[in-house]
């Protein structure tokens, strides 16, 4: 998609250097009524499960958003395990005992003041085939985002997972340097490759903050299609392109009742990397 | 296809049989009016008789005219805009074929001469909402980088509007851009942009005749319910080799025409290319653009027209012509290009004086392929749509102005959404299915004088749409997921079909030589559909056919209108009405995945629309100052029932007002200056309401679709053309443009973002042009 924005940007050059000058403007005051965002993920690891619920703010006034105290958070197994979350302030809500199970399906319940909302979703399983590489190479080279920063060296991550080919599988990788999340948005599915391998690669984005030795952790999840609609759209709605889109949409959501946001089972794979040298 | 030969030969005898029916004995003078230097016929000129003024008919496509008059003498009269006054006295006393030459009032580019004679055609037509646009007024207006263009100089009359800046795709009447039936010479243009939109694809040095309908259309029209255009190319001087061309900042234009034999034929061949790319090179290279991979870039499109006609016998003459046009545009790691390609023959035949027939094989291709330039998984991915059709128009003329038009087209649409080549074996991707389909229509329509004030139209239009096997087809019980796919139809033979009746009625009052007023009915049906969710015009917009899922779109448009000539002819102006229910029209589910889907009916919504307007044209027609100032009043609305609550909403393209005003300003074989002012409600679209936070960043939270308006568009062009003294028969000119003369901020995009120190969200409006010059210079010899 990116190289499309360039192409549009391409096609605009001829008839440049009169072309495109951007500035802000008023476009009045909107007012909406607050709705409640979710955002919980139930996984197959170890550690407490987190919901967190906060609220939507009008579009002027966006300065600390609201988060969601006092509500009931339910989580529940297709197996009948249920559990009520614990609130741990800023409208976060963790578990204690619950923990995800391939191929079950999970229930999340909210009642907030009175308003009821709830999500299903199914646990895939994890793929068994997940290979990471790094290296390091001349910034702007194929897909690098030329001249960030102005270094002579970008870092390419590149990954290949064998899809399994019985089921359609969606995927989404989270991540972290030295723990810190950076990157949560990149989803993908098997349609071009079901039950092949699938090879990518990216570039690590602000070369400047990696240092040789630093930690990279990526964590390749196996979500479900909802939840991979959900960031596939969210995307859509928050890239480059969503300009050019004739209906600006909100992200697919699994949450009832009008709940923005979403609930996902996914089993997950951790593999770590290190900068190198 | 069997059943489609069947049709055909059937049409073809109940045609022949109408054309003996209808037998009557007055005497008919008939012809060719032609242009007296280059020889070639000339479309729409007005022929009357001087003594009977209700008796007036207008050549056709092919400069052919027949007129049924009394005995007597009596004096035939033809006009046209941009040529002399021609009367000829004639003695009728048997039936005669009379050719009439007309010479061009243009003797230097650019130039057009004060005109006194009587030219009322707007009011005594019995069309309504037609636009005819002169080659001539098209290159004396300002232009866009020095590059005139049909689409965008039709964007200035009332009910035709831009879909956006610079942009040559347009909305007639609230209709979408994908219902506009865009012809070259026959052949159906599926795509008539440039590099996104920025030009179209009709080189004008090629272009003899351009005729916009707006809605009301003929009978013979068919195929999508906003407008028809109808283009038609140069046919070439027959009587000696010329040459025109132009060099501009972006592109340069030749064409050469000549006779292939003296007055019996005629070639033409266009050419234009631009030479982007050498600029944005040059640039990358010198520095002034920091994306190092723009260094190199592949940035081009070209356009080649060519045509040739041949006058075998009185009574017999062929056409052919053809178009090719291809984008490049291409990166290191990514390339796209695409292109239409069209060919008609067509085969003009005399029965007799009064009955005329053409004959029309089409083919049209559109292609686009996209590499996605990985160097781990290299796909091309190329998509098509290609057309074979076969049209037979009659036209029967008897008794005053008494005309019957009838015939029948049939198409056969092959569409390939998408193949893959040269994809590795570790990709499954599969090339979507190929649909195949087959378009045909029969009409009929009469136009007859009911006194010397009334005249009226009635026609109809009966077309059907087959559906054929060969893929698998699917039926959705709900939208969003395949997986609601009901029930799978696999089968050779023909799926589904639909057969729509389509009533065409017109009818003028004409008070006096002045004044008239027309009201027409036409019902229009779409069986193609255009998928897009962008705001520009995208090569990557794919066309459906109907299906099971998808029926046929329709519209209803009730028109009514006033016109009335002032000052010897010397001023028009009209006023016009119309209302437009829509059945069937498409929109997409929020996150609709429109390429290489091959669901891509689940993510479809069906719903209806409805758009009304008044339109008024105050023009201007000759004399050294001429123009016009058009005003659009409109509303145009959709319903969808899963589309803010089932509720009325704008559609993208409603604007409230919409102003245009041309003027052009001549000084005889000197200097022409023109300029043009536009001024339209922004467009309606979707701002966020709230914000949210998912993963510590903001989302913006939308609420209702179109719900917002952007700012006001407006624009001032101007241009002056200085023409050089002709050497030797070589004849040139210079033209300076100045688009957006006053530099304004337009809106092109309204995106939002957030505020680096603040963390406010702030709406960052983005303008793609502001004051842009060009000159380009122009020649003929």
């Amino acid at each position: 998609m990116k190289s499309l924005t360039r192409i549009f940007f391409l096609a605009g050059v001829p008839l440049i250097l009169s072309v495109s000058c951007q500035k802000v403007i008023d476009i009045g005051v909107f007012n909406s009524a607050p709705q409640l965002v979710a955002e919980g993920t139930i996984t197959d690891q170890q550690g407490p499960c987190i919901v967190k619920l906060t609220k939507t703010i009008d579009i002027d006034n966006f300065a600390g958003i609201p988060s969601v105290t006092g509500a009931d958070v339910e989580i529940s197994d297709s197996a009948g395990v249920k559990e009520t979350l614990t609130e741990a302030g800023n409208g976060i809500y963790i578990s204690n005992t619950i923990l995800g199970i391939p191929g079950h399906k999970y229930k999340l319940m909210i009642n907030s003041g009175g308003q009821l909302y709830s999500a299903v979703s199914v646990m895939p399983h994890p793929v068994t085939d997940f290979r990471l590489g790094i290296k390091k190479e001349v910034a702007g080279t194929s897909g690098g985002s030329p001249g960030t920063g102005g270094e002579p060296y970008q870092y390419r991550v590149s990954y290949a997972i064998t899809d399994p080919g019985e089921y359609e599988n969606y995927y989404r990788l989270v991540i972290f340097h030295n723990n810190m999340e950076i990157s949560s948005r990149r989803v993908f599915d098997d349609k071009f490759h079901n039950g092949k391998v699938i090879e990518d690669d990216f570039v690590l984005h602000d070369t400047l903050n990696f240092r040789p030795g630093d930690l990279i952790e990526i964590d390749l999840q196996n979500i479900d299609r909802d939840i991979y609609n959900f960031f596939r759209t969210l995307r859509m709605a928050t890239g480059g392109l969503s300009f050019l889109s004739a209906s600006p949409a909100n992200p697919l959501s699994n949450i009832t009742n009008g709940g923005l946001g979403y609930f996902s089972a996914c089993s997950v794979i951790k593999k770590h990397l290190t900068i190198p040298g | 296809m069997k059943g489609f030969m069947k049709r055909w030969i059937l049409s073809c005898m109940a045609f022949m049989w109408v054309s003996v029916i209808c037998g009557q004995n007055k005497f008919v003078v008939s012809g060719y009016v032609t242009d007296s230097k280059s020889g070639e016929e000339l479309i729409g000129a007005a022929v009357s008789i001087q003594e009977i003024p209700a008796a007036g008919v207008y050549t056709n496509e092919y400069g052919f005219y027949s007129l049924s008059v009394p005995q007597g003498k009596l004096t035939i009269a033809v006009s046209l805009i941009g040529y002399e006054y021609l009367s000829v006295p004639v003695d009728i006393t048997k039936s005669v074929k009379l050719n009439l030459d007309l010479t061009q009032k243009i003797t230097r580019l650019g130039e057009v001469t004060v005109s006194s004679e009587k030219r009322n055609d707007n009011v005594t037509r019995n069309q309504m909402g037609i636009d005819k646009l002169n080659i001539q007024e098209i290159k004396n207006l300002p232009s866009f980088f020095g590059e005139k263009d049909v689409l965008k100089t039709l964007q200035l009359l009332p009910g035709i509007k831009s879909a956006g800046e610079g942009n040559s795709g347009f909305n007639v009447r609230g209709g979408t851009t994908d219902q506009n039936l865009i012809l070259l010479d026959g052949a159906t243009v599926y795509n008539p942009s440039h590099l996104m939109g920025f030009f179209s694809v009709f080189n004008p040095d090629a272009i003899k005749d351009v005729t916009m309908y707006k809605g009301s259309l003929p009978a013979e029209f068919g195929g999508r319910l906003s407008s028809v255009l109808d283009i038609r190319m140069d046919d070439g001087n027959n009587k000696k080799i010329e040459a025109s061309g132009g060099i501009g900042l972006i592109s340069s234009r030749l064409t050469v025409g000549g006779p292939l034999r003296k007055e019996r034929g005629s070639f033409i061949v266009s050419a234009r290319r631009t030479y982007a790319d050498l600029i944005v090179r040059g640039l990358a290279r010198a520095g002034v653009l920091k994306d190092t991979t723009l260094r190199d870039p592949k940035l081009y499109f070209y356009d080649l027209n060519a045509k040739a006609n041949y006058r075998f016998t009185e009574k017999d003459r062929v056409f052919l012509s053809g178009y090719f046009g291809r984008d490049v545009l291409g990166l290191p790691d990514f390339g796209f290009d695409w292109g239409n390609s069209t060919a008609t023959v067509r085969w003009n035949h005399l029965f007799n004086d009064k009955l005329f027939l053409n004959t029309s094989l089409i083919f049209n291709n559109f292609t686009y392929t996209i590499s996605n330039g990985s160097t781990v998984d290299p796909i091309n991915i190329v998509s098509k749509i290609r057309d074979f059709s076969v049209r037979q128009d009659y036209q029967y003329s008897s008794g005053h102005n008494n005309q019957v038009r009838f015939g029948f087209e049939s198409t056969w649409h092959r569409m390939v959404p998408g193949t893959i080549t040269g994809a590795d074996t570790n990709t499954v991707f599969k090339s979507l299915p190929v649909s195949n389909s087959v378009e045909s229509s029969v009409y009929f329509s009469h136009t007859l004088n009911l006194t010397q004030h009334l005249n009226i139209n009635y026609g109809l239009r009966i077309s059907e749409f087959s559906l054929l096997g060969d893929a698998p087809f699917f039926i959705y019980s709900s939208y969003n997921y395949a997986d609601s796919a009901k029930s799978i139809v696999d089968s050779t033979r023909k799926v589904i079909s639909y057969i729509r009746p389509e009533p065409r009625f017109s009818v003028n009052y004409v008070f006096n030589d002045r004044n008239s007023v027309k009201a027409s009915y036409t019902r229009n049906v779409q069986y193609l559909h255009l998928l897009s969710n962008s705001t520009t015009g995208s090569p990557t917009d794919m066309w459906i056919p109907s299906s099971y899922n998808t029926l046929p779109e329709i519209s209803d448009q009730y028109a009514f209108g006033y016109y009335r000539n002032f000052a010897s002819n010397n001023w028009e102006f009209s006023a016009e009405v119309y209302y437009k229910s829509l059945f069937q029209q498409v929109d997409y589910i929020n996150g609709a995945i429109l390429n290489f889907n091959s669901n891509v009916e689940s993510q479809l919504l069906y719903g209806k629309g409805r758009a009304y307007g008044l339109e008024l044209l105050l023009k201007k027609k000759y004399g050294r100052f001429s123009g016009w100032i058009g005003y659009t009043l409109s509303r145009t609305e959709r319903r969808f029932e899963d589309i803010n609550r089932g509720a009325w909403y704008p559609a993208r393209q409603d604007r409230t007002h919409d102003v245009s005003v041309v003027a052009i300003y001549e000084f005889p074989r000197k200097w022409t200056f023109s300029s043009t002012w536009v001024y339209n409600t922004g467009n309606a679209v979707t701002f966020p309401k709230g914000v949210y936070v998912i993963d510590n960043r903001p989302v913006l939270l939308y609420t209702d679709r179109n719900g917002n308006r952007m700012p006001a568009y407006h624009r001032l062009d101007i241009s002056v053309t200085k023409q050089f003294t002709e050497r030797k028969n070589y004849r040139s000119s210079l033209t300076f443009s100045l688009y957006n003369a006053y530099s304004h901020d337009n809106a092109w995009t309204i995106t939002f973002r957030q505020n680096d120190k603040t963390g406010q969200i702030e709406a960052v409006q983005t303008t793609l042009f502001k004051l842009v010059p060009s000159v380009s210079y122009d020649f003929r010899f």
